[in-house]
């Protein structure tokens, strides 16, 4: 239920609703109707019992109980048969017409109750006036008959109104819910690079309004937050690469100079690795920078992602020469996707460096990529090592974070935040799927949208 | 050979003057987008370093306007954002090269040297230099005649090299153009490439082609 578009949700909810008020009605009026028909029944009993009791007080002389034809003389006549038991007070039976039913007859308290003859029921009323005690009952086949033609009714007409009702509230759904369908489909179109937009607002000042009014305000915002971060992402690149730049080309003359001192040639280039290193920073900052503000630019274009991850393997081979590390790929023929090639460089050799520096000598590391049956592709990235924390498994994307908390290890700690960025920017995800003292595994999958 | 260097902050301008006098290139120098159209309109220049955020008219404006006008001198952008975007769309105004800042000196003046001599690049798909030949299509190289297995990067590089002979590239300058890569790999990726494919090509001849150009980079070509 709770995927389903409001329009079903709103049909569904309202059919249910009136076919349980129908179905409860209905139920309510057969049970009413068929009270209200005993009771007809009951006062029709009684007053047959009085004119019994009438009768017998007139003819008392004359009236022979062990005579049928006496004692049917003076019984009621009606439309339909009775069950007719007259006894005397001391137990005597004076007249009975069926005695396939005597025994559970006799049981009755006086008053009027209802009886199960074994082919239907009955209600039996039992009388007494003087020393007679009439029991008087008549079929309730007919009321009954009658009520289950009523419930047909009910089980036919029913799911046709609830039919109906769906219908009705089907239009109405979709009617009242078409403007918030556009209203979606024109957010949708303000993406990061179309926030100049705004949605149409309706003339109506009903809530459909309002909500346009709203998103337009927040969108309001939205670009002029949107605006604050390129400004800065552009404003700081140009600030601090200028300095940068004239850090780096100014070393480097000194570096050249003739008449800098043997001496002094260390610590300058040692001046010129840090200034490098800052470059590398300042770089990754930029494009998380970038990355925050939602304005990564891709490159896209088909190719074939196995010999990209080829590729990288070959560079990590080199990486991981000196350290005697095993790199084995498993890659399927071909694995044509629509990436930035430059950027799942990055992102693999960003995984490929952490499954090279926290691998142990002798280790191995395991490239493999595959199509997943939804269409999506996976890259693993796995290598053998101590691996990782799993306290510290939560926190490894983010900003400078380093397993050993310290800068023991080289780099920068924003090469995992980076390949996650730029997974995420394909529309993909990068997950660490497994960490333990024998493989670290980390899963690139990027959306069925790159597969080619 | 005549540069232009457009370049608005006045410090990198002066290392630029300074460095490229050094090599012995004469120099001009302006300061914002305006001048830099003029100057590349009025004088014919061997080459022209544009930065591309500079005040007034911006780097890349600048670029298409003069390249509307049939100006086709050389021109080599520097970036400080160095985003790909970016870096697509200078090369599609019509730039020959594109470099981030910060960059290194040295590979600015082999990236100068490279673009002043852009006849080199051809798109033959049959490649040789003396006794090495390259087939690009089937994926074949030679040299005297006997067969030689490339890997993926190894064909790369020497099909690059193969294109710009005599041309020395930087190590920087090698991973953008053959690797794609425009970021810090932080690693010595190029010289293990470099060492693998000279073991491959010339190892076992007398005349070296695959040449280190200290403190510069890599060329292919004849010795010196």
């Amino acid at each position: 239920m709770r995927g389903l578009p409001l329009g079903v949700k709103l049909t569904a909810w309202s059919a249910l609703a009136v076919g349980m008020a129908l179905l409860i009605c209905g139920v309510g009026a057969v049970l009413f109707i068929q009270r209200e028909q005993i009771e007809a029944l009951d006062d029709q009993l009684r007053n047959e019992a009085h004119t019994f009791f009438g009768e017998v007080d007139r003819a008392a002389d004359r009236v022979n109980w062990s005579r049928h034809s006496d004692v049917k003389s003076i019984l009621p006549v009606t439309r339909t048969e009775r069950l007719v038991r007259i006894i005397q007070s001391d137990g005597h039976i004076l007249y009975e017409n069926r005695r396939s039913h005597a025994q559970r007859v006799g049981e009755l308290p006086s008053g009027m109750s209802t009886l199960d003859t074994g082919a239907g029921t009955m209600r039996v009323g039992v009388f007494k006036s003087g020393h007679l005690t009439l029991y008087l009952g008549a079929a309730l086949n007919e009321i009954n008959s009658d009520n289950s033609e009523l419930l047909k009714g009910l089980i036919v007409g029913l799911p046709l109104l609830i039919l109906t009702v769906a219908g009705g509230g089907w239009w109405l759904a979709r009617k009242a819910l078409a403007p918030v369908g556009k209203i979606t489909a024109a957010t949708e179109r303000i993406t990061a690079l179309h926030l100049d937009q705004r949605l149409p607002v309706p003339a109506t000042r009903d809530e459909i309004g309002r909500l346009a009014l709203v998103l337009n305000a927040m969108f309001d915002r939205l670009q002029k937050s949107f605006h604050q971060a390129t400004r800065f992402s552009a404003d700081a690149s140009h600030e601090l690469k200028t300095p940068l730049t004239i850090l780096r080309i100014g070393i480097e003359d000194l570096l050249d100079s003739p008449t800098l001192q043997a001496a002094d040639q260390r610590a300058v280039a040692a001046l010129l690795e840090q200034t490098r290193r800052l470059s590398s920073i300042t770089d990754g900052l930029l494009l998380l920078s970038l990355a925050d503000a939602g304005r990564l630019k891709l490159d896209l274009a088909e190719s074939d992602v196995c010999d990209i991850i080829a590729g990288c393997a070959e560079d990590a081979s080199i990486m991981a020469d000196t350290r005697q590390i095993e790199i084995e790929t498993r890659l399927p023929e071909r694995l044509s996707g629509i990436v930035d090639t430059g950027r799942l460089t990055q992102i693999l050799l960003n995984l490929l460096d952490n499954a090279v520096k926290y691998n142990l000598p002798g280790g191995k590391i395991r490239l493999s990529a595959e199509r997943n049956t939804d269409g999506s592709l996976l890259i693993r990235v796995a290598n053998t090592g101590t691996g990782i924390p799993s306290e510290k498994a939560g926190e490894i994307f983010s900003r400078f974070f380093r397993v050993n908390g310290d800068a023991s290890t080289e780099g920068h700690g924003l090469g995992l935040n980076i390949a996650h960025e730029l997974t995420r920017a394909h529309g993909g995800e990068l997950t660490l799927e497994q960490s333990d003292e024998t493989w670290t595994v980390f899963a690139v999958r990027l959306p069925e949208a790159c597969a080619a | 050979m005549r540069i232009l260097v457009a370049e608005d902050e006045k410090k990198i301008a002066g290392f630029l003057r300074k460095a490229l006098r050094e090599a012995s290139y004469a120099v001009d120098e302006v300061f914002d987008g305006e001048a830099a159209l003029e100057s590349a309109i009025s004088t014919p220049y061997d080459a022209i370093i544009l930065d591309v955020m500079m005040p007034g008219r911006d780097g890349l404006s600048v670029l298409k306007l003069m390249r509307a006008q049939r100006i086709d001198t050389p021109v080599l952008l520097l970036t400080a954002r160095g985003e790909v975007s970016e870096r697509i769309e200078g090369l599609e105004l019509g730039a020959d090269d594109y470099m981030a800042k910060p960059f290194s000196m040295r590979e600015l003046l082999a990236r100068v040297s490279a673009i002043t001599r852009r006849a080199a690049a051809t798109r033959s798909t049959l490649l040789k230099m003396d006794d090495l030949m390259m087939n690009v299509l089937s994926r074949e190289v030679s040299r005297t005649g006997k067969p030689i297995h490339l890997t993926l990067r190894e064909f790369s590089l020497l099909e690059f090299l193969m294109r710009t002979p005599e041309t020395v590239h930087s190590r920087t300058s090698l991973c953008e153009h053959v690797w794609d890569y425009h970021f810090d790999t932080g690693t010595n990726v190029v010289d293990v490439y470099i060492q693998r494919l000279r073991r491959k090509i010339d190892d076992e001849h007398e005349l070296k082609l695959l040449h280190t150009v200290r403190g510069v980079g890599y060329k292919l070509g004849f010795p010196a």
